[in-house]
């Protein structure tokens, strides 16, 4: 709904802006005809002027809707970096018992987005709130990729132990569910764009 | 008119801080069944190979003559294995530990042995549950006794907390009862059962023997199992594992003593032969035997006033062990549907040239147990 309005907005204040400007010329191509009514100048001159103020608007509505639809897209294709990430090999029920470095998830973009100011605080505000949780969620699973690999890659490291490990990363309530699930919920609030 | 009281509940205020060395044994099984075993056992068919005759495990420990043989076996000092196995005992165990300091066990051991490694449980056990039951379970009331003086009086464990039990837990009904009363006795608290020492590789059939435990552990009960491992299956280790038992006399004085006590037959260590091969390619196995290598028949007396005729070339097996790889511990663990929570192996370091045997402490779980138990890696990745 925010969303639509904001396009709204921006027509409307390009519409006006390029109808005044339209009109200003009009105006100025009757004057040159008909030159003796000294009221054309102000009226061309006044089109102009609010025409030109418009124009500003324009200008700025438009960038900021470019950059926010760039860091959007660089979110989405992050996200969906991270569901190819979550579905690794490494990461598979199937995987061996075996040690090994684990694929880290990533958040650059979403760091960026946060930090840049192109999604708005009220018209983003629910996908501002996840992406903030999904940022928090992130850096909990890497952490405990880092203590697992700690862990594992320890001298007197057992088998049992390994298998531990890989039981407690599939766990119907593991900290990696939880990942997916949030991910998995994250991915169609990001608008296409 | 007022309840009796009864004898037990007496039994426990007569006893305390009385200085005479009482001790409180549960016999689960008439003994002359025992002694009627023993003598069927040595009447088995004519053998070369130590596959007729045979004085089955427990029976080597029963009495007190085998009782006093295996206790000098264990004090010798040239008895390396058995002063390795119990340093190796310790490190093991100091990495099992962790997973059972929060369950509030009781400890029942199964075949008590010297009580040495008892002793280091029980005093790690005691400090998580402080009221719990000790339950040693041997067939011999003289190892009851012999091996509950170092946990017991020696660490200072309460004597109203132990339940020593004369029982001969590889048959199938006397194992489950001593799970059922064990069941009653503690109600839904969790047991850890033990059976060290390479115990259960004394038994003809070991897989059944740890099935029937395996059979009697609920949920939240674990068994400690200490093994003797092989990295190596040839026949030369078979050789060097028989000859391992072969280098102490104190070891041959004990295998021949139930044989020595139990019957009339003079023993001559020269007729004692250790016999290493290879079991089903994945386990070593150490037969012990007595064979008569004289040129005439012998005849053995038995504890019945019988006879036995022993022709040239037959055999009786004192003693059977073996040497496990790490495929047959779990091809047999797979089969008794236990899961192993933890498992440490390592080798013998008492000699200068590599040597492919080892003790591995193995902590398994009855399958489908594995959901409750409680690892550093749930921690990490709960929620």
């Amino acid at each position: 709904m925010r969303s639509r309005w904001a396009a709204s907005r921006r027509t409307i204040v390009t519409v006006v802006s390029y109808g005044l400007l339209g009109l200003a010329f009009v105006l100025g191509v009757i004057w040159f005809f008909w030159p003796e009514n000294s009221r054309w100048e102000p009226a061309v001159n006044s089109l102009t002027l609010v025409a030109g103020l418009a124009g500003i608007f324009v200008e700025r509505l438009t960038a900021e809707a470019e950059r926010r639809t760039e860091v959007l897209r660089a979110v989405a294709r992050e996200l969906q970096e991270n569901t190819r990430l979550l579905d690794d090999d490494r990461f598979s029920p199937q995987a061996p018992n075996t040690r090994q470095v684990y694929p880290r998830l990533v958040v650059s973009a979403v760091d960026s987005a946060l930090g840049s100011g192109a999604i708005g605080l009220h018209r983003d505000a629910e996908l501002v709130s996840m992406l903030h949780r999904w940022r928090d969620t992130v850096h909990l699973f890497n952490r405990r990729l880092d203590l697992t690999e700690i862990s594992t890659f320890s001298a007197s490291a057992s088998a049992v132990e390994l298998a531990a490990f890989h039981r407690a990363l599939h766990r119907p309530d593991s900290f990696f569910a939880v990942t997916r699930k949030q991910l998995t919920d994250l991915i169609p609030k990001v608008p296409q764009v | 008119m007022t309840e009796p009281v009864h004898v037990i509940r007496r039994l426990e205020k007569a006893l305390t801080d009385h200085d005479f060395t009482w001790s409180l044994v549960l016999t689960g099984e008439d003994q002359t069944d025992k002694l009627a075993t023993l003598t069927a056992d040595l009447r088995g068919p004519v053998s070369t190979t130590g596959d007729g005759k045979q004085i089955t495990s427990g029976f080597s420990y029963w009495g007190i003559g085998p009782t006093i043989a295996w206790a000098n076996a264990t004090s010798d000092p040239f008895y390396l294995v058995m002063k390795a196995g119990t340093e190796s005992f310790l490190r093991h165990w100091r990495k099992v530990r962790p997973h059972l300091d929060k369950g509030g066990y009781h400890f029942v051991s199964l075949g008590i042995g010297t009580g040495v490694k008892d002793r280091t449980i029980l005093e790690d056990l005691r400090r998580s549950n402080p009221n719990m039951f000790y339950v040693p379970v041997d067939m011999s009331s003289e190892m009851l006794r012999l091996g509950t003086v170092e946990p017991v009086r020696s660490a200072r464990f309460p004597i109203e907390q132990v339940l020593p039990v004369q029982l001969d837990f590889s048959l199938a009904h006397n194992m489950k009862e001593l799970g059922q009363m064990l069941g009653r006795l503690v109600d839904d608290e969790p047991l850890l059962y033990t059976l060290t020492g390479n115990t259960l590789a004394n038994f003809e059939d070991d897989e059944d023997l740890l099935r029937l435990i395996a059979q009697a552990l609920r949920p939240q009960d674990r068994l400690l199992l200490e093994v003797a491992s092989t990295t190596r299956l040839d026949q030369a280790s078979a050789d060097a594992a028989a000859d391992e038992y072969h280098q102490t006399r104190a070891f041959a004085e004990f295998v021949t003593s139930a044989l020595r006590y139990n019957t009339d037959l003079k023993i001559e260590n020269e007729r004692v032969k250790f016999v290493g091969e290879i079991e089903d390619d994945d386990a070593l196995l150490v037969k012990i035997l007595w064979q008569n290598d004289t040129d005439a028949e012998i005849r053995m007396g038995l504890p019945d006033h019988t006879e036995v005729p022993l022709p040239v070339g037959d055999t009786i097996r004192l003693y059977t062990t073996r040497k496990y790889s790490t495929a047959r511990l779990k091809r047999l663990t797979t089969a008794c549907k236990l899961t192993p929570v933890e498992a440490i192996q390592s080798q013998f370091r008492y000699q200068r040239r590599p040597n492919p045997f080892g003790l591995e402490l193995l902590l398994l779980a009855p399958e489908g147990a594995e959901e409750a138990d409680h690892t550093l890696a749930d921690d990490i990745w709960a929620r």
